[in-house]
């Protein structure tokens, strides 16, 4: 046995027991742990599949944001915890839930284990036409030229879901402050992290998102990291967040994912399709799309993670 | 040459790999939250600094070592940070769920307001004229005048 494939079977069995753990565990906070744990090690296993690409998503999104909003649900929920954790479901409900469940975990199973050798795989194709789209990251070239629609649900369901989240304010909170403040010492230590760190990863997040076209990185997980640069700098009180009735805020959230359609239907009129993108020009208008999406997604996923609205704004 | 770079690294590394289980060792069986965060710390500073001391022969200079120093020295940084944080809100006592983590103030990111409990549970503090009993030393107190103004300055 090499000492690979030793460390891969000690990654899966990890994998595992976290996965039950998260399931088991009866406190919400201790799930959100375990669950945020089972992404960081999701992380490795996509590096020992040389999946770099969604390695990064996973850290960013799977581990750090999703880990975020879980803990500030968590956090919500404490308070009805102990009442709830009195209702357990009856033995029927439980057993359903149970019998789903390992009948989704069968079928994927016979899904996988019944792939053809080699699986059909659309890489070559992908590959083949990689110089007409003018970026040198395959993932890159899927996600904005060959399955542009996707990425623009996928933009427009962060939207929607912040929305939802807008939505759950307070009438009398409505258009205000999102809840995140901080009473933070400004000269204490989180200020000191957040001035050395800020600077930092404000460069990391811009790097990766730029480095995108020709390697793993890309806007999500850039956006992620500016995202958290910015709460990390409202945390450490040396910044607010705005009242979310700002009109400069709502035009950036609104800017990405139109200036998407507009390139995406331009498509009809200059090239065959929506979507399709004008000989030579294909490069430069992914460029656009993606500048004009990442400030959308740093705004919409850092106020996702502030939450509802709960202040007023400014008479 | 080669060969001594390789034992150094082998020696690092084991090394750093002991300062790791001593840590969760730690984590395990020390008896409170601040000597826990010690043997964290351990682990975290001496541990990942070995293992980083000792595959440093092994990678391309300049890049990629000053990659992997740079990364330590982040995790230090990181590190120092979130033991200070959560040394103090294990000081100012709470139980082990979240609100050991999310002390209502002092140097910490305050996710877990009471305003939430507001919105789910209970009116407004400025409609009921009462302030939640967690509210009662932060910085802007609930009541109706504080709910008309800006954010502080």
């Amino acid at each position: 046995m090499t000492l690979a494939l030793a460390v891969d079977i000690g990654l899966t069995l990890l994998i595992l027991a976290m996965a039950a753990w998260t399931i088991a565990v009866r406190d919400t906070f201790a799930s959100v742990i375990g669950f945020v744990t089972y992404g960081l090690l999701l992380t490795l296993v996509w590096v020992r599949l040389a999946a770099p690409d969604v390695a990064l998503t996973e850290a960013a999104m799977g581990g750090g944001l999703t880990g975020a909003l879980l803990i500030g649900a968590a956090a919500r929920l404490r308070s009805t915890e102990s009442a709830s954790r009195t209702e357990r479901p009856s033995v029927l409900t439980r057993t359903l839930a149970a019998v789903l469940s390992a009948a989704v975990t069968a079928a994927l199973a016979i899904c996988v284990l019944n792939l053809p050798d080699p699986a059909p795989t659309l890489a070559p194709a992908a590959a083949a036409q990689l110089g007409s789209t003018g970026v040198g990251n395959p993932v890159t070239a899927v996600l904005l030229a060959y399955r542009a629609m996707d990425t623009l649900l996928e933009a427009i369901v962060v939207l929607l879901a912040l929305v939802g989240v807008w939505s759950l304010a307070h009438d009398r909170a409505w258009g205000g402050y999102p809840q995140l403040r901080s009473h933070a010492d400004p000269d204490g230590i989180l200020a000191y992290f957040a001035r050395v760190m800020a600077p930092v990863g404000i460069i990391v997040g811009i790097y990766i998102f730029w480095i995108g076209a020709d390697f793993p990185g890309g806007k999500f997980q850039g956006a992620t990291i500016l995202a958290a640069m910015w709460l990390l700098v409202i945390g450490a009180g040396l910044a607010h967040l705005p009242p979310v009735s700002q009109t400069w805020l709502r035009v950036l959230l609104v800017a990405g994912p139109l200036v998407f359609i507009v390139i995406g239907f331009a498509g009809l009129v200059t090239a065959e399709a929506v979507f399709a993108y004008p000989n030579g020009y294909a490069k430069p208008l992914i460029l656009a799309i993606e500048i004009a999406l990442m400030p959308t997604l740093v705004l919409a996923l850092a106020l996702l993670v502030a939450g509802a609205p709960q202040r007023m704004p400014p008479q | 040459m080669k060969i001594a770079l390789d034992i150094f690294t082998i020696v690092a590394v084991m090394a750093g790999a002991f300062f790791f289980l001593a840590g969760t060792v730690g984590l395990l069986r020390f008896p409170d939250p601040l000597t826990r965060l010690h043997a964290l710390t351990k682990a975290d500073n001496l541990g990942l600094g070995l293992v980083v001391l000792g595959l440093l022969p092994q990678t391309d200079w300049p890049l990629d070592t000053i990659k992997l120093v740079t990364i330590w020295l982040f995790a230090l940084l990181a590190g120092a940070t979130v033991g200070q944080l959560m040394a103090c809100a294990a000081r100012r006592g709470g139980s082990n769920t979240v609100d050991t983590l999310l002390p209502p103030n002092g140097n910490t990111v305050e996710l877990s307001t009471p305003t939430y409990q507001i919105v789910g549970r209970q009116p407004f503090a400025a409609e009921t004229n009462r302030v939640p009993s967690r509210h009662r030393d932060a910085d802007l107190p609930l009541n109706s005048t504080a709910l008309h103004r800006g954010p502080p300055t």
